[in-house]
C-alpha cells in the first residue's frame, strides 16, 4: 500500500466483489417475480396445405395471437423472446415441435398487442402425417435477464384439427 | 476503502431497486468506485499524521548485525550453534537498544 499503483489494484480488485454480489441479488431477487401471462392464439386461416415433392407435408398458415407478457419484465430484465410452436404426436416421434412464428419484445411498453401474422417457418412434417392431425399451439417463452441465468416457461393456447385433403 | 466500496454497492442496489433501473445501480457504483478512487488513491497529508520515526544510521552503525558463520558441519553441533547464535541474536538486540526499543 506504499504507492499509487498498489492502491489503484487494491482497490479495483477489490470492487469486482461486490459489483458480482449486487448482480447476484438483482438475480436472485428475480426469482420471487411471479409472472401471470395472458395469451391467446388460434388459426386465422390455412393459406396451404400441400405434399413436399419428397413427400413431406407442407402447412402455411396465419395465426391471430394476443398476448400481455407484461408482468414478466423486471427491472433485471432485458428483454423476453417468445415464440409459437406446434406440437403433435407421430409414430416415428413421441413430440414433434414446430416453431412456427417468434418475436423478441425489447421492453415493457411493447409486451401487451393483438395481431395476425403469418408464419414465419412454414409447419414441415418429418414424412406425411399431417392430413386431419390434431395439432397443439404452445407459446413459449425465454426471459433474458441483464444478470443471472434464463428463465424459459411455456402455456398451451389452443389446439385445431388440420383439414383432412391438401389444397 | 473496503468500507466505502461495500457501502456505495449497498446503496446503488437499493437506489437501483427502488427505482427500478439496472442502469442507475450501475451508475451509482461507479461514481462511488471514483469517490473511493479519490480518497484512497492520492498521498493525502492526513494519511501521514502518525509517522514512523526510522533510527538514526549512526545507531544502527554502532550495533553491527552478526554475521552468520557458514558451518560444513552437520547434526548436533549445528544445531547447537544456531542455538547460540539466536541468543546471541537477542543480546545484541537488548543490549542495542538499551531497554528503550
Amino acid at each position: 500500500m506504499h504507492s499509487v499503483a498498489y492502491r489503484l489494484n487494491t482497490l479495483v480488485s477489490f470492487s469486482v466483489l461486490p459489483l458480482a454480489l449486487m448482480l447476484a441479488a438483482a438475480s436472485f431477487l428475480d426469482g420471487f417475480n411471479s409472472p401471470t401471462v395472458q395469451a391467446h392464439a388460434q388459426i386465422h386461416k390455412i393459406r396451404r396445405f400441400r405434399k413436399q415433392v419428397n413427400g413431406a407435408d407442407e402447412v402455411n398458415l396465419s395465426l391471430n395471437i394476443s398476448m400481455d407478457m407484461e408482468s414478466l419484465f423486471t427491472w433485471n430484465t432485458k428483454q423476453v423472446f417468445v415464440f409459437v410452436t406446434a406440437e403433435y404426436q407421430t409414430p416415428k416421434n413421441s413430440l414433434n415441435q414446430i416453431s412456427l412464428w417468434d418475436h423478441i419484445i425489447p421492453d415493457k411498453e411493447h409486451a401487451k398487442f393483438q395481431r395476425v401474422v403469418p408464419n414465419k417457418y412454414p409447419l414441415i412434417d418429418q414424412g406425411s402425417n399431417l392430413r386431419g392431425k390434431n395439432i397443439e399451439l404452445v407459446l413459449h417463452w425465454h426471459i433474458m435477464p441483464k444478470s443471472g441465468k434464463m428463465i424459459q416457461d411455456k402455456m398451451s393456447l389452443s389446439t385445431f384439427n388440420l383439414p383432412e385433403a391438401y389444397s | 476503502m473496503e468500507i466505502m466500496l461495500i457501502a456505495f454497492a449497498a446503496m446503488a442496489f437499493a437506489v437501483g431497486y427502488a427505482v427500478g433501473s439496472f442502469q442507475m445501480m450501475l451508475f451509482i457504483y461507479a461514481g462511488g468506485i471514483i469517490l473511493t478512487a479519490l480518497v484512497t488513491l492520492p498521498s493525502w497529508p492526513f494519511f501521514n499524521r502518525h509517522p514512523l520515526v526510522w533510527l538514526d544510521p549512526s545507531e544502527a552503525e554502532r550495533n553491527p548485525k552478526p554475521q552468520v558463520v557458514p558451518s560444513k558441519k552437520h547434526g548436533a553441533k549445528q544445531r547447537q550453534k544456531i542455538v547460540v547464535f539466536m541468543f546471541s541474536l537477542v543480546d545484541c538486540h537488548s543490549f542495542g537498544s538499551n531497554g528503550r526499543l
